[in-house]
């Protein structure tokens, strides 16, 4: 904008169909405080009258949206549709459906309306990547502020995702922990906002508010949970550190700037393109702080000291949002910034990724396997799967941002399924997540101890789960950069944290249950998550081909208006 | 396929009684589908696309090498299944059946596999299956413990060898191992180090032998046909097929022959040692491995076709034996040789089944195994030199010691030790039909050499085509030379075995035991790094992220350009200066709260004084007002606590001083190192501020005009923080409160 030195002074193009993902996300969050303020005053059975219109509403709410995004017309979808009575029909039919369903999944409204608000904001990635990026290719939104390539859209539709399987485990959740209310719901979708903005931000300083929006809401999520202490422990701690990684985040693009004279990721990459810098020391030292940065949200070692603690402690569906949509949006500001923007410096950034992935590695595999705790366990063991996609970061190619966004979507959903077995399992209070706890669950619930069998395979990387591809498309990119080493070392720590999801697998096939072991209650709308979530791991690991070919269309661009 | 359908058959069934029943179908027909194809000669090719992206595929190809080692995969796993219903007598079993048949079915894709990748995948997926069929009995200890180590050895093996077919596939350009051509070169002698490595876990080769005898604790169906058809014999296969790509590696053939003969000894020692009798088995397999392993990377015709032989004759002799012993010991509940006694009586079949099972082992005729066994005398004589000289000598070796512990182990087990007779349980047709129909297939085997030829040579001559002129010889004559150092192993053999069944040494695993003490240290060490690291302790893991963060510095310290610095532009600035520096040091020394506050206000305002001097006024004003702002936060929220800092130890002070005066030194060496690239934007900014922003103070322009989006952004991260008060304030006052903190908490507050 700099750059506009025009007196007449131009207009930056908005461009809000394409925006619409983003914006059902932020809107969404105030539209259901304000619903639930003028909700209040209801009694709560009446309240639950409103679930199944909910329920209806979506449907219409997914094909409205999902229908103008990408596209100028406004309501064109609309109108075409109901001209066609049979169309018409089915869509009524869906209407009902819907609405039969949220009423069948005992929603509460508060995550009737989160689930509405993430599956139209689905709908509405949809309708752009099919009706606008598929067509012309990644374009700018606001004033080329923010750009909308197959990357960010994937990316949202990983977030979006996230927030409705994450709301339906919370919905049963908070309501056993005595915690109902709409604040966890809006503060997810902030986040969730956040997150899709920072995978689609061209602007260092859009992409700091964004992850500054994504972060603080969670770390008040984290410590949502008031009778828990380590919930309250686990807020603050994040909230210190987060705090720090975001000044050193602030620092790096302050430096940046000083080099480059610009916080905007196309002059940026267009600069570094033409000029050598002759003394880069400031331009060094500025992506070393914006790793750091960056290091500490997806929780790369030596960075990674919150992982365990604050997993551990924070509510369990959130752990699921942390470790699914918060650490998918983190990767999509590393391959942003490192990969796309400081291409050309990627000798200088690639040893420095290559040792913290190594490191991450090796931390998150070996610290895993002495732990107790199921919870803390899969908290190493995501720090260990940080170091896998940073294997993918590193090669610093095309293979290695496709390798980063399939490992990034199935993680998404192998994570969500196992926290939300754990969530299901641990009880009033998230007490019962130590090992001795699965003890037996194969008698006591066999059908969750086989979707955490499942999970559990498929983050150890067994053929036929999406997490195997995974781990293989990100293997092979880093032998295609000729990172031989790296790769070796990815698989021996594969090996090492083999066993420590052995370990859960057999404590629950092999342990014997205590005779006083709670009863478990599965609810149905956690059991549709996890549901969900199974289908998905297990049918890309079968037919992994369609999310691959997505992920190899998805490679960012930094594109400028012309 | 029909294995797939029959694990899901299996498992569904209503009634446990005819799981096994059921599971044998699956194997049958693909035997009976496999031995169609033996003497066709044609191939059949099968494929399938999965992950085009990635050049995965599921590829098969069933030749004549695929077909004779199905018909040795499945037909042995029909009878498995049968002695498995006899073995087990009631009882629900179907996981057990199911799994077996999943192992079955691996194998199967295995042999068939025409794509490295497909190879791979089920090279994997016998490892896994074959840990779930070993730890079966997982209430016992040892066998969980057995397990660990098998799976252990077999996967990090299973990993060398995916490195290793990462390289080749970069080497020879394809995955499909039928459009390799011979590679050889620094790369490719890598990719077949690691390879052999990975053959070499799989099929229990020195060092990697230890987790062969420890599997024994497995039910005997599992050791049968792990041990004599299939799991073993993968490692095997694989040198086998990568015959014709890495054979010409110069390593490749001598690595192999020095492990195999190796192996083939020490195995032979450790069968010798051994009072169990499936221990000595296991130990016997090992042995036979080293030798087919030898063969197989010998890699001359003759040695690929004797290794072949050997597959098929130790298939048949070896799952014979397990499952006479599996039959002793599930009939008198021992299978020490010490301590049976009199079960040549009580025992007949046993009795016989041994005897010929183990004349097949030590190679004498009218055996298969010793036309089997000829062969490999033969291929050794063929090679020349001192290395021939040598590989005949530990053939040679390696096989007297087989039939001595081969005769150690009838004469042993079969002996009347003096005493009352070991009692015997009743006989079960379905546990030993399946042992006498092998060890008659022995003699068969011997008798229709010709036709057995028929389905080796075509087999062996797939991998290595000068293999085609050779046959099984019945009878070899008296004036061949082989046949005379084949009687003299028999003869050297029979004397040390029976001279070694009088005693017997007490058995000592050597080697297993590291491999366990090898997981504990891992699992101590890992213990230990994480209670050094992860204390949970706030301050500390800040103080690790700041060092961390000043590393990242270092590079760049070399570029310092000393001759570019001056002290200062005016001498205000160096006053203000150490007054900002004071204030800096202040803060860290008052101990009280409020003064530590205030002087951080200083600090504020003697950055904004120096913005002042700079020429910046307006970023002055907006400094000047943030400091304020803050230094009144504090005021307002050091209320609830107490007025003083609590007091620290002297060493945490001092690494919590080090720390900031090191990270501040990094951040001070970055901005030295750097100078200034790009011209100021200062101009620029000044020139559109008032035609396009219509204001004069810089600041206000770009917060309000040139970057409102962001303070858009500025707002909703506002709103947000603002939004979680808000809940947090209510979450708190809903449950009242007061729920204790943990220590770390107390102590990140400090």
């Amino acid at each position: 904008m700099i750059a506009q030195l025009d007196s007449t002074v131009a207009r930056p193009e908005i461009t809000w169909d394409g925006l619409l993902p983003i914006l059902t996300l932020g809107v969404g969050a105030l539209l259901l405080v304000l619903f639930r303020s003028l909700m209040k005053q209801l009694p709560k059975a009446a309240a639950d009258q409103a679930v199944p219109v909910i329920g209806g509403v979506t449907v219409i709410a997914m094909w409205v949206v999902g229908g103008f995004a990408g596209t100028d017309v406004p309501l064109a979808g609309l109108r075409d549709g109901l001209g066609d009575p049979v169309f018409f029909l089915g869509l009524l039919i869906m209407v009902g459906l819907g609405g039969w369903f949220a009423q069948y999944l005992r929603l509460s409204v508060d995550a009737a309306l989160t689930v509405m608000i993430g599956l139209t904001s689905l709908a509405a990635t949809w309708g752009v990547w099919t009706d606008r990026y598929e067509i012309d290719g990644a374009f700018g939104l606001v004033g080329d502020q923010l750009g909308a390539d197959g990357f960010s859209l994937v990316i949202t539709g990983v977030i979006a995702s996230a927030i409705v399987l994450v709301a339906l485990l919370l919905d049963d959740y908070l309501e056993r922990e005595g915690m109902a209310g709409a604040d966890m719901y809006v503060l997810m979708l902030f986040s969730g906002a956040g997150g899709a903005v920072m995978a689609s931000a061209n602007d260092l300083i859009v992409l700091f508010l964004a992850l500054e929006t994504l972060s603080i809401a969670v770390y008040v999520m984290a410590a949502m949970h008031m009778r828990r202490s380590e919930s309250q422990e686990a807020g603050l701690k994040y909230f210190v550190l987060g705090a720090f990684s975001s000044a050193f985040l602030l620092y790096g693009i302050a430096l940046t700037y000083g080099a480059v004279g610009s916080t905007n990721l196309i002059v940026i990459a267009d600069f570094l393109e033409q000029n050598r810098l002759v003394e880069d020391g400031l331009l060094m030292a500025g992506m070393a702080m914006l790793l750091v940065g960056l290091g500490f949200k997806v929780a790369a070692a030596p960075f990674h000291a919150w992982t365990p603690d604050v997993y551990q402690g924070a509510p369990t569906p959130v752990v699921a949002f942390m470790a699914s949509a918060v650490k998918a949006a983190g990767f999509a500001a590393l391959v942003r910034v490192f990969v796309t923007t400081f291409a050309d410096h990627a000798d200088d950034w690639q040893p420095a990724v290559y040792a913290l992935a190594i490191l991450t590695l090796v931390v998150g595999s070996f610290m895993a396997i002495v732990q107790r705790d199921a919870k803390r366990m899969l908290a190493y063991s995501s720090i260990s799967h940080a170091g896998f996609i940073l294997v993918g970061v590193q090669a610093a190619s095309n293979e290695g941002v496709s390798s980063v966004l399939f490992y990034a979507v199935a993680y998404t959903f192998l994570v969500i399924g196992s926290f939300g077995v754990l969530s299901i399992v641990s009880g009033e209070g998230d007490r019962g997540t130590s090992l001795d706890h699965l003890d037996g669950l194969s008698t006591r619930r066999p059908a969750l101890a086989l979707a955490l069998t499942v999970f559990l395979l498929a983050q150890a990387g067994v053929p036929l789960t999406s997490g195997f591809v995974a781990k293989f498309a990100v293997i092979g990119a880093a032998v295609e950069a000729r990172s031989y080493w790296l790769a070796i070392a990815a698989m021996v720590t594969a090996v090492v944290s083999a066993f420590l999801y052995l370990r859960i697998i057999l404590s629950m096939y092999l342990g014997q249950a205590e005779d006083d072991a709670p009863t478990i209650r599965v609810p149905r709308a956690a059991g549709l998550a996890i549901i969900v979530a199974l289908v998905i791991t297990v049918g890309f690991g079968l037919v992994p081909g369609e999310l691959d070919d997505i992920t190899r269309d998805a490679i960012p661009v930094l594109i400028a208006a012309g | 396929m029909s294995h797939l359908v029959g694990v899901v058959a299996v498992l569904s069934l209503p009634n446990p009684r005819p799981a096994f029943v059921v599971a044998l179908a699956a194997p049958l027909v693909s035997a009976a589908w496999a031995a169609s194809k033996l003497s066709g000669g044609e191939v059949d090719t099968a494929r399938l696309d999965w992950v085009e992206g990635l050049d995965l595929a599921f590829s098969f190809r069933v030749g004549p090498l695929g077909a004779l080692l199905a018909v040795l995969v499945s037909g042995i796993g029909v009878l498995i299944f049968v002695y498995g219903h006899g073995y087990f007598g009631g009882g629900d079993r179907r996981g057990f059946a199911a799994t077996l048949l999943a192992f079955s079915g691996s194998m199967l894709g295995l042999v068939w596999a025409d794509d490295v990748w497909t190879l791979f995948l089920f090279w994997e997926a016998t490892s896994v299956t074959s840990f779930l069929l070993v730890g079966t009995k997982s209430t016992d200890s040892t066998a969980v413990t057995a397990a660990r180590r098998a799976l252990l050895v077999t996967v990090a093996g299973g990993l060398v060898l995916l490195a290793g077919l990462l390289v080749l596939v970069d080497v020879a350009g394809t995955a499909t191992l039928s459009e390799m051509g011979p590679v050889t070169g620094d790369q490719a002698t890598v990719a077949a180090v690691l390879v052999l490595v990975g053959a070499f876990t799989k099929s229990a080769q020195l060092p990697f032998h230890v987790w062969l005898p420890g599997a024994m604790a497995a039910p005997t169906p599992v050791s049968a046909y792990l041990h004599s058809a299939t799991m073993v014999k993968a490692g095997i296969v694989l040198i086998g097929v990568m015959h014709p790509v890495l054979g010409a590696v110069d390593i490749w053939s001598g690595l192999g022959v020095t492990v195999g003969l190796l192996t083939m000894f020490w195995g032979a020692i450790g069968a010798l040692r051994h009072a169990d009798a499936k221990l000595v088995l296991a130990w016997g397999t090992v042995s036979q491995l080293g030798l087919m392993t030898a063969m197989m990377s010998l890699g001359s015709g003759k040695a690929i076709f004797a290794a072949v032989s050997l597959v098929v004759a130790h298939a048949v002799f070896k799952a014979a034996l397990f499952m006479a012993v599996g039959e002793i010991d599930i009939r008198t509940g021992s299978r020490d040789l010490r301590s049976l006694s009199g079960l040549r009586a009580s025992m007949p079949v046993a009795f016989w089944v041994m005897v010929f099972a183990g004349l097949s082992m030590a190679g004498v005729p009218p055996l298969l195994g010793f036309p089997a066994k000829e062969a490999a005398i033969e291929a050794s004589l063929n090679e020349s030199g001192a290395s021939g000289d040598l590989i005949l000598a530990g053939v040679t070796i390696g096989s007297v010691l087989t039939v001595a512990y081969t005769t150690r182990l009838v004469l042993a087990l079969f002996s009347d030790k003096g005493g009352e007779p070991t009692e015997v349980a009743p006989f079960r047709w379905a546990a030993a039909a399946p042992s006498v129909l092998l060890s008659v297939l022995g003699v068969v085997g011997y008798v229709l050499a010709p036709s057995v030829t028929d389905w080796v040579v075509p087999a062996a001559a797939t991998l290595e085509t000068k293999s085609a002129g050779y046959a099984l010889l019945r009878w070899p004559g008296l004036d061949s030379t082989a046949f005379w150092i084949s009687m003299g192993i028999v003869a050297g053999g029979a004397i040390i075995g029976a001279a070694a069944a009088r005693h017997s040494s007490p058995p000592e695993t050597v080697g297993a035991n590291n491999v366990d003490r090898l997981v504990d240290r891992t699992l101590d060490l890992a213990k230990w790094i994480t209670g050094r690291v992860q204390h949970g302790s706030l301050p500390i893991y800040l103080v690790v992220m700041a060092l961390a963060a000043s590393l990242a510095v270092i590079p760049f310290l070399g570029s310092i350009d000393a001759d570019q610095l001056h002290a200062w532009d005016r001498p205000l600035q160096a006053g203000m200066g150490t007054t900002v520096v004071a204030a800096a040091i202040a803060v860290a020394v008052i101990r009280s709260r409020i003064g530590a506050a205030l002087a951080l206000g200083v600090v504020g305002l003697g950055v904004s004084a120096l913005f002042l001097i700079q020429g910046a006024p307006d970023l002055a004003l907006t400094q000047l007002l943030v400091e304020t702002v803050i230094v009144v936060g504090f005021v307002i929220g050091l209320g609830g606590l107490t007025t003083q800092f609590p007091a620290n130890g002297f060493v945490w002070r001092s690494v919590r001083i080090g720390t900031a005066v090191l990270a501040g030194a990094a951040v001070t060496a970055a901005l030295l190192a750097s100078a200034e690239n790009t011209p100021s934007n200062r101009e620029a900014l000044v020139a559109v501020a008032v035609d396009e922003g219509g204001g004069n103070n810089l600041v206000n322009v770009i917060l309000t005009d040139l970057r409102a989006l962001d303070t858009l952004g500025e707002v909703v991260v506002l709103v947000v923080a603002a939004m979680g008060v808000l809940a947090l304030s209510r979450a708190d006052t809903a449950r009242g409160g007061g729920a204790p903190l943990s220590d770390d908490v107390r102590k990140g507050r400090r």
